[in-house]
């Protein structure tokens, strides 16, 4: 009897595990072909921004697939499939191949790596800031001179109880101050609901300040509808001019601060344009292990307009040159004081 | 994902002996609540933390149309002593998922175990 029971169970486990193809689906080689049939067809499915950007997927693939067969090597591959997705212009996505040799690719990257050279928090710390109130953390804070205070955040990514109790902290320490420099020039992003909160304690009415819509389906049109996001008055709140400090390496939920922080009358924007990402953004694998993010989403501001692929323009234009940088001079920081002298000589002026 | 439902199941066992015994369980669900990543498989929904905005944005009520599953379990479990128990499982899970984008996955488990009574 125990022969038989036993014999009954291998012969279920072995009919389930032939039928594998028909219960689960059928497996795909590994072949650039079959590769590049998957990335496309991703970003097909996938990809949030074709209208925005006013890219033709299918065209592109009318140029890109005869290029590619099963005969190619791994770099021949992966100089076509980037060449395709630069098209996109979207710092976002990025390639992760497993191949030691090739490097990490996004628009963005030089060889793989990213180097932020018109920006060092080492100078901002060492030179203009005088007063750490904390300087460890997601988000730091202390003074620089003339009572103006000083936040910088790494990423938007503490968590909301946190925020709320970091926000608290910082704006008990920062209440009297005679100005607020945020400096998000290396902040590579984070959640949107922590960068909305963080812009709530700034705010002294509710507003609208950004649209997202996320992908629903396969079709090129398949969209959630749009979701509105507002920032909301806090119990505390931060009343004195704020200068918003950003440059190309400000991206994704720095950028959705970014455009919260842009509706406020009391905000100046300086530095450079952002990067341009601004959309939650997905993995996938092909069949040979390479990786690459996909951007999901369709993120708007306010008056319907995207900023996607060309970043948010500040209101001051201050670039501080790598020569700058290395001789220990922070131009844009530096000007942040002559922006709230101005403002306190002209309150009226709302945005320079 | 995250499923809660109701599942109707059937059990029978048989014992053939003092000393051998079988049994056989098998459900399947009739309606279920069926928290899933969203077809843009990302979650951020304004004031809300991933997990509450996963539960709140991707929980959809299921029923059989958009959720299929069976859960099979046969198992042979024989008394060695009076204090000594042995005995195998095999379990076998599917499930078929519809929405927002068709996900199928089937298991295939054997467990065997060992018991002694003190």
């Amino acid at each position: 009897m125990k022969t038989k029971i036993i014999y009954s169970m291998l012969a279920t486990m072995i009919i389930s595990s032939s039928c594998e193809q028909e219960i689960v689906g059928q497996k795909i080689e590994n072949t650039p072909t079959n590769n590049y049939e998957l990335l496309w067809k991703d970003f097909s499915e996938y990809y949030g921004q074709f209208e925005v950007k006013n890219i033709d997927w299918d065209s592109i693939n009318v140029v890109t697939r005869p290029l590619v067969n099963d005969d190619m090597n791994e770099e021949e591959f992966y100089g076509i499939i980037t060449n395709m997705l630069s098209v996109l212009n979207d710092p976002h996505v990025t390639l992760y191949p497993t191949t030691p040799d090739l490097p990490r690719w996004s628009i963005d990257l030089d060889q793989g790596v990213k180097t932020i050279d018109d920006f060092s928090y080492d100078l901002v710390k060492e030179k203009y800031v005088k007063q750490w109130f904390n300087q460890s953390g997601p988000i730091q804070h202390g003074l620089l001179e003339n009572n103006i205070g000083y936040i910088h955040i790494d990423q938007f990514e503490a968590g909301l109880k946190n925020t709320k109790k970091i926000m608290t902290g910082i704006l008990k320490d920062l209440q009297s101050t005679n100005g607020l420099v945020i400096d998000i020039r290396d902040t590579p992003g984070g959640r949107d609901p922590e960068a909305q909160l963080i812009a709530s304690y700034f705010t002294t009415e509710k507003q609208l300040y950004m649209t997202s819509r996320k992908k629903t389906g396969p079709g090129r049109n398949d969209f959630s509808d749009p979701l509105e996001w507002y920032i909301n008055p806090m119990e505390k709140l931060y009343k004195s001019p704020i200068v918003l400090l950003t440059t190309r390496y400000t991206m994704s939920g720095a950028e959705t601060f970014s455009l919260a922080m842009k509706t406020l009358d009391q905000v100046v924007h300086v530095g450079d344009t952002t990067g341009g990402a601004f959309s939650d953004d997905i993995m996938r694998e092909m069949y040979n292990g390479w990786l690459y993010a996909i951007s999901v989403g369709d993120y708007r501001d306010r008056n319907g307009i995207s900023y996607e692929g060309r970043g948010l323009p500040p209101d001051k234009v201050i670039e501080n040159t790598p020569e700058e940088i290395s001789q220990g001079t922070d131009k844009a920081l530096e000007l942040c004081h002559s922006i709230f002298e101005q403002l306190a000589r002209t309150p009226e002026i709302s945005c320079l | 994902m995250n499923i809660a439902g109701l599942n109707p199941s059937v059990y029978y066992e048989h014992q053939f002996s003092s000393e051998h015994r079988v049994h056989l369980n098998a459900s399947a669900p009739i309606w279920a609540l069926v928290t899933r990543m969203p077809y843009d498989n990302t979650v951020s929904l304004p004031g809300k933390s991933p997990i509450a905005g996963l539960f709140s944005k991707g929980t959809t009520s299921s029923f059989w149309n958009t959720y299929k599953a069976f859960d099979v379990n046969i198992g042979y479990m024989s008394r060695i002593s009076d204090s000594i128990n042995a005995g195998i499982d095999y379990i076998y899970q599917w499930k078929s998922i519809a929405e927002p984008k068709p996900l199928k996955m089937q298991n295939n488990l054997i467990i065997a175990s060992f018991l002694y009574e003190f």
